[in-house]
């Protein structure tokens, strides 16, 4: 089947023209269908509410222009518990660190677990928009936006973490090189400095990669806004650049798409290696070792999908998104899921066979530690490994929404106790056992971090009211590009890759 | 070339929008950037005109925004890690002045980030954006309406170009000047 | 032992050797190292939340079983490493190397990211949780010569800068090297039985130089590799640390 026969077939189906029907009627292959064949199914009813493109154009960004009750008092409610934090970080500030739980050895505390926490979980969106990009997966297609915008969201979040961690908040710009009478310049020996830099660079692309995703949908906003005399006009305008849709702005823009997707790809990784090796780099026993870097990497991409699936859920939910957001992407997303659990247990198994075996009396102590922590441990067991492989391994597991939402919540409980106990425990077992203290967060560490997922939260909502979260441009290509093609009594969707 | 008329005619098939373009450009000789198909995503290069041939041309240099700047961002971590650290000479830890593994993380990010920014220049560059003035467009396109729009240089070219369109199943015809 | 690059090129390497068959814990250089170098007392509760600041602290290990208990102590303060992990991981240059040998904190410097607390295998370097505060007439005793560091910044032991400053002075003054016995920093000073002693290890005439070199000396954790500038002579029967 040659490219132009497919695009006129699937365009014939009236996708395109926005009048459909005419010449190829989707209810009479509906009747071929052999019920019992379950992808087929899939692929039809992703299909189904694609035909009419205005109705679809509306009914993906009904979230955006029209505001209920409930969501300002909901807003409200973030904004109260972000403002609880927000007090404690002030005082925090103006009175010494000496707030937070932190201590002689323990330098870094819940802070900063809760930073690589945030900085993994910005790995999901990107990187999996990136790579289902590349990959031409299909399914990618309505949820990029809403994995990207967590990305950009997340390591906003997690950005704050440092500035709240130093002791001299006032003199953190003290690491950005300025050249100046100060005389001051960073140290890039620092892993401090990488951290910095890649964090930053990070952000500045995941923007980018989320900006210039969200370019066309929004000019099709802005074409709403304009029509509706809304006041968003008035900004869509502006960062919609005055985007047409013409045929060589998308040939431009498709190639840009694929330099940002390689580009973030291989930004995105080295990120998460450098956080690992502001402790890999040190000399303390327990977090010098080289598995940090992919075992850092995995962990993040991991607990990333496990919360972009919690995400979808609640989109799905809240939004009366589910005619975009199908069982069938969960279902996949699941299955992406399985293989990165499977390998993030592999390296769990392999870090703690090591220092179990060699039982090195410097690491074994901390893993001693550990072991007084056992709840912690089966947290982590449990939502990290065992337990979600089990349940990911099911069909039926996969598309029960409910269960996929506990399950993914599980995950990240389980991950984000994994990256206290890589922090916390080393840090009270240092080399010097003099020093052996144990470390317990205090109320200031707990309001702000809970603060951060209110933060986290409240700039989703901001940005599902602000701008379209469906990926609706890339919908649109993805069924204008396949066309559906029959075998023997099985309706198979085909689609075109270049 | 002080003015040129634009026609914009909105289609609502693939099928006849692919019909319209070459007698329009038969009729005046139009060169290949002078005639554009609007839609609300992306169809396959060629699908719907026979452009393929200019927007080549683009693609193969497109690359080198990002591949240049790269290079810019290269040498930039390289300066910022390696060369300042060996100017304002500074030991610690017993590390010499220039030390290659950290150099090498920097550079590597600023190559990265220069390259993001290559991209999206590349993007504006070729894409002609941004461009808030106001051009031949119809809301209709975002909701799937197909436009084809071209760019004549008189008002009778202008009216004949589209008569054609409407001949080929145009069923919304919108007429401008310099906005192309 | 070995030594590295700084101290060929200089005239001085500024040596500490604690002798700890001498040392008996009394905890009279810790007081006088707090005196010295405006080091901030920050209460009760706080040194409970293991936050003093004390620069040099006296470690207790205990031996054995009762009633065959021996107890051992450890007089700890920076190590002044040659090649401190402390210093490359500070990301503004807050922590370097000077050209004496000496591990330097600038406090003005500081941001207070705690990565060199966290690389220091000896856990010597405190960090101001609260604002330091010196009431009414405990003010008077403020020494002039070392500053009062700001809350949230690193602080650690300087082996007494201002003192060698002064020392290096009066012997240009008197146009000539600095000898034993020319500057001694505030805990050597204090020590009643005279364990500590603080020399220039680069003159091989001096008491550091014969004592770093008497066969009795080690470095903690040698096996780190950082190759500290402060050294112990251990102890003739029970070697508790070495």
């Amino acid at each position: 089947m040659s490219l132009d026969d497919n695009v006129k077939r699937s365009a014939d189906a009236g996708v395109a023209g926005g009048h459909h029907g005419d010449v190829m009627a989707l209810p009479e292959i509906e009747s071929f269908r052999d019920p019992e064949t379950k992808a087929a199914k899939a692929h039809y009813d992703d299909a189904d509410i694609y035909r009419d493109e205005k109705g679809f154009n509306e009914h993906t960004l009904r979230p955006m222009f029209f505001t209920t009750k409930s969501y300002f008092i909901f807003t409200l409610a973030l904004g109260l518990v972000m403002a609880q934090g927000l007090g404690f970080f002030v005082y925090q500030t103006f009175v010494g660190l000496g707030m937070a739980g932190i201590h002689e050895p323990v330098y870094w505390g819940a802070y900063i677990a809760t930073f690589v926490f945030w900085v993994g979980m910005s790995h999901s969106g990107t990187i999996v928009s990136s790579i289902l990009r590349l990959t031409q997966a299909n399914w990618r297609r309505p949820i990029l936006r809403a994995a990207e915008a967590m990305t950009a969201f997340s390591l906003m979040v997690a950005g704050l973490f440092p500035l709240i961690h130093v002791g001299r908040l006032w003199r953190a710009y003290y690491m950005v090189p300025l050249p100046s009478q100060r005389m001051l310049w960073p140290n890039f020996k620092s892993p401090l400095m990488w951290d910095f830099c890649a964090i930053n660079i990070y952000l500045t692309g995941s923007m980018t990669f989320l900006y210039i995703g969200l370019l066309p949908d929004l000019a099709v906003a802005r074409d709403k806004a304009i029509a509706m005399g809304n006041w968003r006009r008035h900004y869509l305008k502006v960062l919609a650049l005055g985007w047409r849709g013409s045929h060589r702005e998308w040939s431009v823009y498709n190639k840009c798409s694929l330099f940002l997707a390689v580009i973030i790809l291989l930004i995105a990784p080295s990120v998460h290696t450098i956080v690992s090796w502001d402790f890999a780099m040190t000399m303390t026993p327990g977090w010098h070792t080289t598995i940090f870097g992919p075992y850092f990497v995995v962990g993040a991409i991991y607990s990333g999908i496990a919360a972009v699936i919690t995400l979808m859920i609640t989109l799905r939910i809240l939004f009366n998104l589910d005619d975009v957001i199908r069982k069938f992407h969960i279902d996949a997303l699941g299955k992406l899921l399985l293989v990165i659990a499977i390998i993030w247990t592999y390296f769990y198994f392999c870090e703690f066979i090591t220092n179990w075996y060699s039982h090195k009396p410097e690491e074994w102590e901390v893993m001693a530690w550990q072991g007084h922590r056992f709840p912690y441990h089966l947290m982590v067991m449990l939502g990290g490994s065992c337990l979600t492989i089990f349940c990911l391994s099911w069909r039926r597991f996969r598309s029960c929404m409910p269960c996929m939402f506990a399950l993914t919540l599980l995950v990240n409980c389980g991950m984000y106790i994994e990256r206290y106990l890589i922090v916390v425990p080393i840090l009270s077992r240092r080399d010097n056992p003099f020093m052996w203290t144990d470390y317990t967060p205090t109320i200031t560490e707990v309001g702000i971090i809970v603060a951060s997922f209110a933060y986290f939260i409240f700039l989703y909502a901001i940005f599902i009211k602000l701008f379209p979260i469906v990926t609706m441009a890339d919908v649109k290509e993805g069924v204008i590009v396949s066309g559906d093609v029959r075998l023997g009594r099985h309706a198979v969707r085909v689609q075109v890759k270049e | 070339m002080s003015d040129h008329y634009t026609v914009l005619g909105l289609y609502r098939k693939v099928e006849t929008i692919t019909k319209a373009g070459d007698p329009i450009r038969e009729a005046f000789g139009v060169k290949d950037g002078d005639i554009e198909v609007l839609s609300s995503a992306a169809y396959p290069d060629g699908a719907l005109l026979d452009d393929k041939e200019l927007l080549h041309q683009v693609e193969s240099r497109q690359f080198l925004f990002p591949f240049l700047m790269g290079f810019v961002g290269f040498g930039a971590g390289v300066i910022l890690a390696g060369g300042t650290g060996y100017i304002m000479n500074l030991i610690v830890g017993g590390k010499s002045p220039f030390t290659y593994a950290p150099t090498g993380v920097i550079t590597y990010e600023f190559t990265l980030l220069f390259g993001v920014i290559g991209s999206v220049l590349s993007l504006l560059y070729y894409a002609g954006l941004p461009n808030w003035t106001d051009r031949a467009y119809d809301p209709e396109v975002a909701d799937g309406a197909l436009g084809l729009l071209v760019k004549v240089y008189s008002k009778e070219d202008q009216e004949k170009a589209a008569k054609i369109m409407e001949d080929y199943g145009a069923y919304k015809i919108k007429k401008g000047v310099n906005d192309f | 032992m070995k030594s590295f690059n700084y101290k060929k090129h200089n005239d001085y390497s500024w040596s500490m050797i604690i002798d700890l068959d001498r040392c008996n814990g009394c905890g009279a250089c810790v007081i006088g190292c707090q005196a010295e170098n405006n080091v901030a007392t920050v209460g009760e509760d706080e040194v409970g939340k293991k936050r003093n600041m004390h620069w040099l602290r006296i470690e207790r290990y205990i031996e054995g079983e009762y009633p065959h208990v021996k107890v051992r102590f450890l007089p700890m303060m920076c190590q002044h490493c040659a090649q401190a992990p402390c210093e490359s991981v500070c990301p503004v240059y807050a922590t370097y190397h000077n050209p004496e040998g000496l591990n330097v904190q600038v406090y003005n410097r500081c941001i207070g990211t705690r990565f060199c607390g966290n690389n220091c295998p000896y856990s010597v370097r405190y960090f101001n949780w609260f604002d330091s505060s010196f009431p009414e007439p405990v003010n008077n005793q403020l020494n002039p010569d070392v500053s009062v560091r700001e809350r949230g910044v690193m602080e650690k032991c300087s082996l007494c800068m201002q003192r060698i400053r002064r020392g290096k002075d009066t012997a240009k003054d008197e146009g000539r090297e600095v000898q034993d016995g020319d500057i001694q920093p505030a805990c050597a000073q204090t020590c009643p039985t005279g364990a500590i002693t603080f020399g220039n290890i680069n003159d091989h005439e001096s008491k550091v130089y014969k004592m770093a070199h008497s066969g009795r000396a080690i470095s903690l954790f040698e096996e780190k590799g950082t190759h500290p500038a402060v050294k112990y002579l251990k102890g003739g029967t029970n070697d508790v640390i070495g």
